[in-house]
């Protein structure tokens, strides 16, 4: 009745490197810390290596029942999501879960958007779910199925003031989401995507510090029927229902964790 | 277990889906209130056929407790008295579950004026009062929850026009109430099953139960299970940021943009 909800199971994700213990965290790797205490080996992967491996090495350090290990991973290159997979097939046997949470924010209208800051955003959020399922794909096929859970936003759901390219990108992933939903169902690989609204993290600091850099009050709280933002650890739980067995036959959804922002 | 302390609701919980639910929330520990019109479950001709036990002793049989509370949510007195009864039994509310409903698949023309009441009282107006007599016990929760379901059917049509247009409401009454809950901390969300294996498919010809099983994208149907779980989820700690929302537990029914393709 107390079973571990991610019990031999190995799990990749990205962007997990911001779960170090009394740091504001990331969802990635508030997710990293919540699947190894429900028994999950996970594959830490990130950008920043120094952050990745202290996250890895705290989550080794406390015995939890599953385990960690550090992977740099830049998802927008093919060939280190082929390195990165393989490492984690061959350190734990297999790959069960796959989490997409690297991401990148910056806010900027149409006009106020540059080229090169649109294509960094869709390599990120959209290119770079893409390699990763496409290279997780054979393994989760050899596992007799698997759980791919794409961090999405609200906004792929709603407009927002800020963000053009960002939601975008965010729009590009949930509807992949779907897409790669139905093309691996009767396979038992199933393909689910998070809406977070305002979350707490680091990412989110920095983006709301340059909004209000003109003297703005922070836009976000009066927004929020809960009338307070989340933190990372609430978009965690969300992340592993999807990927666990209790999610079975929850395939192509998009499970909104917002405080009631898109209700209203 | 993530519902230990908890006091939970459902209704329509002598079968199909209710019944899961109850069942998988008694698994997480939660004292429930079995609510149904009768404790005799229903046996369907294509699922639940041999099933016979009331949900509180198989509640009881996984160490759990239960009681059984008569109601019919299309009748407010009836449904006051079942959150009474909560109260009364258990000393609290945290979760109710609003998942009584009927169906019949019969047109525009054919559906009778009486039967459309019928089917508006008991899945929405049955809902409404749930949410009306409960809402105030919630709110003195740590962790008050509204769980409604809804359906795939609230999303389109094919179902006839009273069961679309009631779990239409629902979705929408439902963010009503997580706006209006918010301020207490309370949660509401819809759980939008697709083809689950219960008597209420008997509605269904032999042909149209082949045809969700083909258009249904993962290689089974759901069971009432499944959206027990998606019930745990949604009144556990792992949900609490989660309000306004609806999740289908359709076996990815809902995804393509056109079924079967």
């Amino acid at each position: 009745m107390c079973a571990l909800r991610l019990e031999g199971k190995v799990a990749l994700i990205t962007g997990a490197a911001i779960g170090i213990e009394g740091e504001v965290m990331g969802i990635g790797g508030a997710s990293a810390r919540l699947f190894a205490r429900e028994g999950a080996k996970v594959i830490v992967t990130d950008l920043d290596t120094e952050r990745g491996e202290t996250t890895a090495a705290q989550i080794e350090a406390e015995g939890t029942p599953g385990g960690a290990v550090f992977v740099p991973l830049n998802v927008t290159d093919e060939q280190q999501w082929e390195r990165a997979i393989a490492t984690a097939v061959s350190t734990y046997g297999r790959l069960d879960i796959l989490v997409h949470c690297a991401g990148t924010a910056a806010a900027g209208t149409v006009e106020n958007t540059a080229v090169d800051e649109w294509d960094g955003m869709m390599a990120v959020h959209a290119k770079g779910v893409f390699l990763g399922t496409k290279h997780a794909i054979p393994h989760m096929r050899k596992a007799g199925g698997g759980s791919v859970v794409v961090v999405s936003s609200i906004d792929a759901l709603v407009g927002g003031s800020h963000g053009t390219a960002y939601s975008a990108a965010k729009g590009a992933s949930r509807s992949f989401t779907k897409s790669a939903a139905i093309q691996y169902a009767a396979e038992n690989i199933r393909v689910n995507s998070v809406h977070p609204g305002y979350t707490d993290t680091p990412l989110a600091r920095k983006v709301v510090s340059e909004i209000m850099a003109d003297g703005s009050s922070d836009p976000r709280i009066p927004r929020v029927p809960l009338r307070r933002l989340a933190v990372a650890q609430e978009i965690a739980g969300p992340i592993l229902f999807l990927a666990s067995d209790e999610a079975s036959y929850i395939t192509g959804a998009e499970v909104v964790i917002d405080g009631g922002i898109t209700a209203q | 277990m993530k519902l230990k302390g908890r006091v939970a609701i459902v209704t329509g919980a002598s079968s199909g889906i209710g019944r899961g639910i109850a069942l998988e929330l008694a698994q997480e520990g939660a004292k429930v209130v079995v609510s149904d019109i009768t404790e005799v479950p229903k046996q369907g001709k294509y699922h639940e056929q041999d099933t016979t036990t009331p949900t509180v002793a198989e509640i009881e049989k996984l160490g759990g407790e239960g009681i059984f509370v008569a109601a019919d949510v299309s009748a407010e007195s009836q449904v006051s008295a079942l959150v009474k009864a909560s109260i009364d039994g258990f000393g609290r509310l945290d979760i109710l579950v609003n998942n009584a409903g009927i169906y019949f698949d019969t047109g525009a023309v054919t559906t009778s004026s009486e039967d459309w009441d019928r089917l508006i009282g008991i899945n929405l107006k049955g809902v409404f009062l749930g949410v009306k007599y409960a809402l105030p016990h919630l709110r003195q929760s740590p962790a008050g929850r509204v769980i409604n379901i809804a359906s795939v059917h609230s999303f389109g049509g094919g179902g006839g026009p009273a069961y679309a247009s009631a779990k239409a409401g629902v979705l929408n009454m439902t963010r009503d109430t997580a706006v209006e809950a918010a301020s207490d901390g309370v949660t509401a969300n819809t759980i939008c099953p697709g083809y689950i294996e219960t008597a209420i498919q008997d509605a269904l010809t032999p042909d149209q139960v082949e045809l969700a099983n083909k258009m249904t994208p993962l290689p089974r149907l759901g069971l009432p299970r499944d959206i027990g779980r998606a019930a745990v989820f949604f009144a556990s700690d792992d949900a609490q940021w989660v309000t306004g929302t609806a999740l289908p537990v359709d076996g990815g029914l809902l995804a393509p943009v056109m079924p079967g393709y």
